[in-house]
């Protein structure tokens, strides 16, 4: 399994409704398939999450094998980071009905946004590297998720 | 077999009849409007196979996006499959859109940009009208209210069966009632006061739905009782099942969207 990276916070935020009602965030797991931890968006998308819980970073291949893992709360895909976006989301769809799938993409289209929420994806952001920006849209995506 | 329906709302008169007259050449029976508050109305209350809006209905106006506001508000008051067609394809309005919301589905089931032509609507209407096949079970005292909401279904896009209707001359009854319930995606079993105690045919059938029910994986709805009134279902296993009561305001949108919905195939 490849494992590029778990991120740790770098830049602290304000605490989120989600911290409130667990005492053990750090059980909550988001992953992010990228393909470079390191990239300004990776990290300002691990410190919009540090409060939530923790972010680890895999391949497509690998993330596949984690996304039935109970403590997955969502899967977050860099598009630009993807070959294939149609089949990958069709695939974790499969290995999980319920995990919630987020698209981000630096420059997305009509046409993008359409292909992947009719194939299952929750949503399609647009890349920001404002960690408060991120932090509040990831949160309406999780609480959209939970209804 | 009657006609599709399917309504157009758009603020552009001349699109509305353009859009209808192909729409009427290609077999279906077209309803437009440019008043968002009827077209809010027809949504909540009447029966189409999908239903076509624009998002901006003021063109002076680019941020007025009241036709994807009615389809936002209507996603827990309306059965009707809604689609945006707009010329505004932009990101945002095609996310806004499409993206699930509480559990209740996305506002819309498709986006379509109307620069790439009238053919795209057929293809949307022909993709979407999922031909479910509903078997309708009821007592010989409630075939008139049986048959209207046959007709209902139909025109929206589903495929009713009732013996009085589709059982042709010199068919045997029984074996063709038998295959009939097999073949259904769905068996509707209408209950009521008058017909609660019926015998005969009609129990027949609820026993044959009821094995099928049994026969299905956990989960999956295959039965669906449905009260005309406000009658006591005596049959047991068929009172325990998730009921439907059609004497409710909102109760055939709730027929409506649990056969369309495509998570209970």
């Amino acid at each position: 399994m490849e494992q590029l990276s778990t991120s740790t916070c770098q830049q602290p935020i304000e605490p989120c409704w989600w911290s409130k009602f667990t005492s053990k965030a750090m059980q909550n797991k988001f992953i992010l398939i990228g393909d470079n931890p390191d990239s300004s968006w990776s990290v300002s998308v691990s410190d919009a999450l540090c409060e939530l819980g923790v972010l680890e970073i895999y391949s497509a291949a690998a993330a596949a094998e984690q996304i039935c893992d109970p403590d997955v709360r969502m899967v977050i895909v860099d598009a630009g980071a993807v070959a294939g976006l149609t089949p990958l989301i069709v695939r974790l769809r499969q290995l999980s009905a319920t995990v919630p799938i987020v698209i981000a993409s630096a420059s997305p289209t009509w046409q993008t946004a359409k292909e992947v929420l009719l194939i299952g994806a929750n949503d399609c952001i647009r890349k920001s590297l404002n960690p408060e920006k991120l932090q509040a849209a990831f949160q309406e995506i999780l609480a959209r998720a939970r209804h | 077999m009657p006609r599709l329906k399917i309504l157009l709302v758009d603020d552009d008169e001349d699109f509305l009849a353009i859009a209808a007259e192909f729409l009427e050449r290609n077999g279906y029976d077209v309803s437009v409007t440019s008043d968002l508050e009827e077209a809010r109305r027809l949504l909540e209350h009447d029966s189409f196979a999908v239903a076509f809006l624009d998002i901006n209905f003021e063109n002076s106006d680019y941020h007025d996006k009241r036709g994807l506001t009615l389809a936002i508000d209507t996603i827990g008051t309306s059965a009707v499959p809604k689609v945006i067609l707009t010329v505004h394809d932009e990101f945002d309005f095609a996310r806004e859109s499409l993206i699930p919301r509480s559990g209740k589905g996305g506002a819309a089931i498709d986006f379509l940009n109307k620069g790439n032509g009238l053919p795209q609507l057929v293809e949307t209407i022909e993709k979407t009208v999922r031909r479910v096949k509903v078997f309708f079970s009821y007592s010989s005292t409630d075939v008139d209210v049986v048959r209207d909401l046959y007709t209902r279904l139909q025109i929206a896009g589903l495929l009713p069966w009732m013996d009085k209707m589709d059982i042709k001359p010199g068919e045997e009854w029984e074996d063709t009632v038998r295959k009939a319930i097999r073949e259904a995606d769905f068996a509707v079993v209408f209950v009521s006061k008058a017909g609660v105690d019926r015998t005969g045919h009609y129990q027949k059938e609820i026993k044959l739905i009821l094995q099928v029910q049994g026969e299905q994986p956990p989960g999956r709805i295959f039965a669906v009782p449905a009260r005309l009134d406000d009658c006591e279902i005596l049959h047991e296993e068929l009172n325990a099942l998730h009921r439907v009561d059609l004497f409710d305001p909102g109760g055939y949108k709730q027929l409506l969207a649990m056969l369309n919905n495509p998570n209970n195939p």
